[in-house]
């Protein structure tokens, strides 16, 4: 009964629009005080908050938003468009393909999918109409490729998985190169493919590209992802000092390029510690929910009452699959990690599977998340950057959707494509 | 109202400061660490101690009262949109009422922390020694801040809710038209 009223709580309270953070730790509180009265509820606020923030690990997420940020600023993103557009602007769809590569690119060096499907906007997409491309294509080409930030290293998804499960991060991080290429692929051939169905959607370029060299601009680039993924992959540094590597390494960029100024240097500060904030706050909520699920053992539960019915495990995986591409439907990632993952990962352990392979799993899945009705952020935030109504981003983007269907059927048949580079390291 | 809104923003403002110094200062020691132990093989030996116990805590708690005015946390949008405009303050007005309600209590048990690091004289253990309080007051710092952000975000909400914000002075200073 007590799990009951406070499962229902919290999705009333998330209904309502209560903080993620705060729906948990209110509902939470709601629950422990059921069980235990005030006493167990105060004598976990009373520690919970500290442990939470003070973890190690924990600062490998600040650091990075702090390299996107930085990176933001630095305008290095927009000219490697510029670079990459010239490089395939000979191939059919050229910019869409220079579009994908670039979010595959920025998501090298940020790790969030909303900035990245943000940058892309605003560099490629005005780029792409202006060159005759069909809105709806070019849109929904950028709102997948923002998606990419959630595979290729940093990604700060795969870290908040590694400090919910306790997985290594470095391990986790390299384990999403692989996918990460792999549905880079499938976006470019998903753009060959429509191209060739309606060539009229990317006509060829007549005009060049800007004769302005980038090449120093993408020198940086692949220097930076180089030291940072390098390190982690080699073992040089912990992912906690490659990111703070990373953050200084983009902040050399963007005050020895001279594009930025102290006040946007600022901002980018000010924007990571908010988003910083944010996450911290969930974790904290989440932690104290963890709290409730381990006293009431709800996990355990779910798990003896799934191993009691007589079905294969594919079908349950299957059924797991079924659910998170309905939550991401209605949830933000981060939101979907936190509120599934204490009970969806002993189900996935318990059933033989990888816990490693589950984590890039279900990034990718939310990756579909972000570009589905009705919540699909990236769609949001496409729209809003370059005017194309909304649900033209979201036609745009049926296509790489049904394509990554493609993607995640051969993740679940061979694990191997996720577990093997980390196995080299 | 709006007077006391500007005061705790001034306050958090003020913070802000604080949690852009300690997020600067991570970068900084974290890199400064890692060559001191690869070019001179000798790490910072409290780095560990000040990243963990005072620079990330500070970067977090000074900053999530400071999150919550420009309404950036982390929330399900869809069905709030839904919602006619002033029940769906009114929800929010009383929920977030109950949560400051929790993040009270958390204050009192912080502050009840850092009495306790004081009255007994602890210090930290590991590379540095520091009188404990002054790591975990700047959790209760925080957790205060944020309380008193909640419950003047909670009776903002509920005012908005009543139909008395009839220029929408009130909905305006929390920077949520929604």
């Amino acid at each position: 009964m007590t799990t009951a009223i406070t499962v229902a709580l919290l999705v009333i309270l998330l209904v309502i629009g209560l903080p993620v953070a705060f729906a948990l730790l209110l509902s939470a509180a709601v629950g422990l005080f059921l069980i235990g009265g005030p006493g167990l509820v105060l004598g976990i606020l009373q520690t919970t908050p500290s442990t939470a923030v003070s973890s190690y690990e924990l600062i490998t997420i600040p650091m990075f938003i702090l390299m996107a940020e930085f990176m933001i600023v630095s305008r290095v993103a927009d000219e490697m468009f510029e670079l990459i557009g010239r490089w395939v602007r000979r191939l059919p769809g050229g910019l869409a393909i220079a579009t994908a590569i670039s979010g595959a690119a920025f998501g090298a060096v940020s790790g969030s999918s909303t900035a990245a499907a943000a940058t892309l906007s605003a560099s490629s997409v005005p780029t792409m109409i202006k060159h005759g491309y069909d809105p709806r294509f070019a849109s929904g080409v950028v709102a997948i490729s923002g998606t990419l930030a959630m595979l290729i290293p940093p990604s700060i998804a795969l870290i908040l998985y590694g400090l919910l499960s306790g997985e290594s991060i470095a391990v986790l991080l390299i384990a999403g190169i692989v996918p990460g290429l792999m549905v880079l692929a499938v976006i470019i051939l998903t753009v060959f493919t429509l191209i060739w169905i309606r060539p009229s959607w990317a006509p060829r370029m007549d005009d060049e590209f800007s004769k302005e060299s980038h090449s120093v601009a993408a020198l940086l680039f692949l220097l930076l992802f180089l030291i940072v993924t390098g390190a982690i992959y080699l073992g040089v540094a912990t992912p906690t000092e490659a990111s703070a590597i990373g953050a200084f390494g983009a902040l050399l960029i963007a005050v020895g390029r001279g594009t930025t100024n102290l006040g946007m240097l600022r901002q980018a500060v000010y924007r990571a510690l908010r988003t910083t904030a944010m996450i911290g706050a969930i974790i904290i909520g989440a932690q104290v929910f963890g709290y409730f699920l381990t006293i009431t053992q709800i996990p355990n539960l779910i798990i003896s009452h799934i191993g009691d019915m007589d079905v294969p495990s594919w079908v349950i995986l299957i059924g797991i699959i079924c659910i998170y591409l309905v939550l991401g439907m209605f949830l933000d990632q981060i939101a979907i990690l936190i509120l599934t993952v204490p009970i969806m990962l002993p189900l996935i352990v318990h059933l033989g599977y990888d816990p490693v392979w589950f984590g890039v799993l279900i990034v990718v899945l939310a990756e579909i998340g972000l570009v589905t009705p009705p919540v699909g952020i990236n769609a949001f935030v496409v729209s809003r950057y370059t005017g194309v109504p909304l649900e033209d981003v979201f036609i745009g983007v049926i296509p790489h959707i049904l394509a990554h269907f493609v993607v995640i059927i051969l993740l679940v048949l061979f694990p191997a494509l996720v577990l093997w580079l980390p196995n080299t390291m | 109202m709006g007077q006391v809104n500007k005061i705790f923003s001034s306050v958090e403002r003020l913070l802000m400061i604080g949690a852009a110094a300690s997020l600067i200062a991570i970068m900084g020691i974290m890199v400064s660490d890692v060559i001191m132990r690869y070019l001179f093989n000798s790490p910072i030996h409290w780095a560990f101690e000040v990243l963990t116990r005072y620079l990330m805590v500070g970067s977090f708690f000074f900053a999530v009262s400071h999150t919550l005015e420009r309404n950036e946390h982390l929330y399900v949008e869809i069905f709030h949109r839904m919602m006619p405009a002033r029940i769906g303050h009114l929800l929010l007005g009383v929920a977030y009422a109950f949560t400051a309600v929790v993040l009270a209590g958390a204050s009192w048990m912080s502050y009840l922390v850092v009495r306790s690091n004081w009255v007994n004289s602890e210090y930290t253990a590991g590379g540095i020694s520091w009188p404990l309080w002054t790591s975990t007051i700047i959790v209760s710092i925080g957790l205060t801040l944020l309380t008193a952000r909640m419950i003047l975000v909670s009776i903002m909400r509920i005012y908005i809710a009543s139909g008395a914000d009839k220029n929408n002075i009130v909905s305006g200073e929390f920077g949520d038209m929604q």
